[in-house]
C-alpha cells in the first residue's frame, strides 16, 4: 500500500505545481473591423448563434468558464483555442481573399450540417452552443448565401 | 507569363501529386489518396512565388495557401470529403496553372453532375474521360471543357 501512497502524493504535488504555470488566455476588449459580423450583414438569430456556439474557439475573446483557470485544464482549452483560431477566425475574416472566404465558407457549411462543429467536447459543457434545428438551418442558409454571393 | 526553368519545375511537380491524387480518386482509393493528398501539401508548400510578379505573388501565395488546406484535409478524410475538397482544390490548380503556365497539354474536364448537379470541374493529362468525383459509380461521366497548351 505504501507504493500508492506515494503515488497519490507525486500526483498531488504534481497537481499543485502545475497550477503555477502561465497561460496564455484569449482575450480582446476590442473587435476589429474585419470581424465577421461588421463586414457582413448578418441576420440577429444569425449573429446570436454564431457567437454562443463558435466565438469562444474562432475568435479573438473567449467567454472563459471557470475551470478554465484550474491546470490541466486551462492547457486543453489554451490548446483547443489555439487549433481552433488556425482554422478560421471570424474577427479577421475581412482579411481573407475571396479564394480564401469561399473555402472557409464551404467548410463551415459541411462542419456544421455533419455535426462536426461545435465540437461535442465544448456542446458537453456548454448546452447552449448546440444549434436547434431552426438555428442550424437559418446558419447554413445564410452561410451558402454568403458563399453564392462569393462565386 | 514566368519562364523562369526551376520555378516551372515546382508547379509542374505539384501538377503531378495533384494528378496522381486525382487517378487515386478515380480508383476510390481513400488511403492512396490520404497519402497523396499529404505528398501534395509538401509539393505546395515548398512552392515561391519569388520570381513573378509582385500582383501574381499575391495571387499565387492565395491560391497555394488555399490549395495547400484543401490538400491536408484530403490526407485526413473520408472519400465523400476528398472529393469535396477536390473540387475547390481544382480551382486552384486550374486558376495556378493560367499564372504559371505548363509544358504539358492538360485538359479540364467537367461533371454536370456532381456537388447534386451543381457540377465540378478537374484536370487530367488523358483526354479520356475518368471521373475522380465518382469513381467506378460513374467513371465515364464527363467532358472535356478546354484543353490547355
Amino acid at each position: 500500500m505504501k507504493i500508492v501512497k506515494i503515488i497519490a502524493w507525486i500526483a498531488l504535488v504534481a497537481f499543485v505545481v502545475i497550477q503555477f504555470f502561465p497561460v496564455d488566455y484569449n482575450q480582446s476588449e476590442t473587435v476589429p473591423q474585419t470581424d465577421f459580423m461588421l463586414v457582413n450583414n448578418v441576420p440577429a438569430t444569425v449573429e446570436q448563434s454564431l457567437q454562443v456556439s463558435c466565438y469562444d474557439c474562432h475568435s479573438n475573446n473567449t467567454d472563459y468558464p471557470w475551470y478554465s483557470k484550474v491546470q490541466p485544464s486551462s492547457w486543453y482549452l489554451e490548446h483547443h483555442i489555439k487549433e481552433g483560431k488556425a482554422e478560421l477566425n471570424f474577427n479577421e475574416w475581412g482579411n481573407l481573399s475571396d479564394r480564401r472566404k469561399n473555402s472557409k465558407l464551404r467548410s463551415i457549411i459541411n462542419q456544421i450540417e455533419d455535426g462536426e462543429m461545435p465540437l461535442d467536447s465544448y456542446t458537453l459543457i456548454h448546452r447552449d452552443a448546440i444549434f436547434s434545428e431552426a438555428n442550424k438551418t437559418a446558419v447554413i442558409d445564410y452561410m451558402n448565401k454568403l458563399k453564392d454571393s462569393l462565386e | 507569363m514566368a519562364m523562369d526553368n526551376s520555378q516551372d519545375a515546382k508547379a509542374e511537380a505539384i501538377l503531378k501529386d495533384y494528378f496522381n491524387l486525382k487517378d487515386a480518386l478515380v480508383n476510390d482509393d481513400n488511403s492512396k489518396a490520404k497519402e497523396l493528398g499529404n505528398t501534395l501539401a509538401q509539393s505546395l508548400k515548398s512552392f515561391d512565388a519569388s520570381s513573378y510578379s509582385d500582383s501574381e505573388q499575391n495571387e499565387l501565395n492565395d491560391i497555394i495557401e488555399d490549395a495547400t488546406e484543401h490538400a491536408e484535409h484530403i490526407g485526413e478524410s473520408d472519400i465523400a470529403h476528398q472529393r469535396e475538397h477536390f473540387k475547390t482544390l481544382s480551382k486552384d490548380m486550374t486558376d495556378m496553372v493560367a499564372i504559371t503556365g505548363t509544358s504539358m497539354t492538360i485538359y479540364e474536364q467537367y461533371c454536370p453532375m456532381y456537388d447534386n448537379n451543381k457540377g465540378g470541374a478537374w484536370l487530367s493529362m488523358n483526354e479520356e474521360i475518368r471521373n475522380p468525383y465518382f469513381g467506378a459509380q460513374m467513371l465515364k461521366c464527363g467532358k472535356v471543357q478546354r484543353e490547355i497548351n
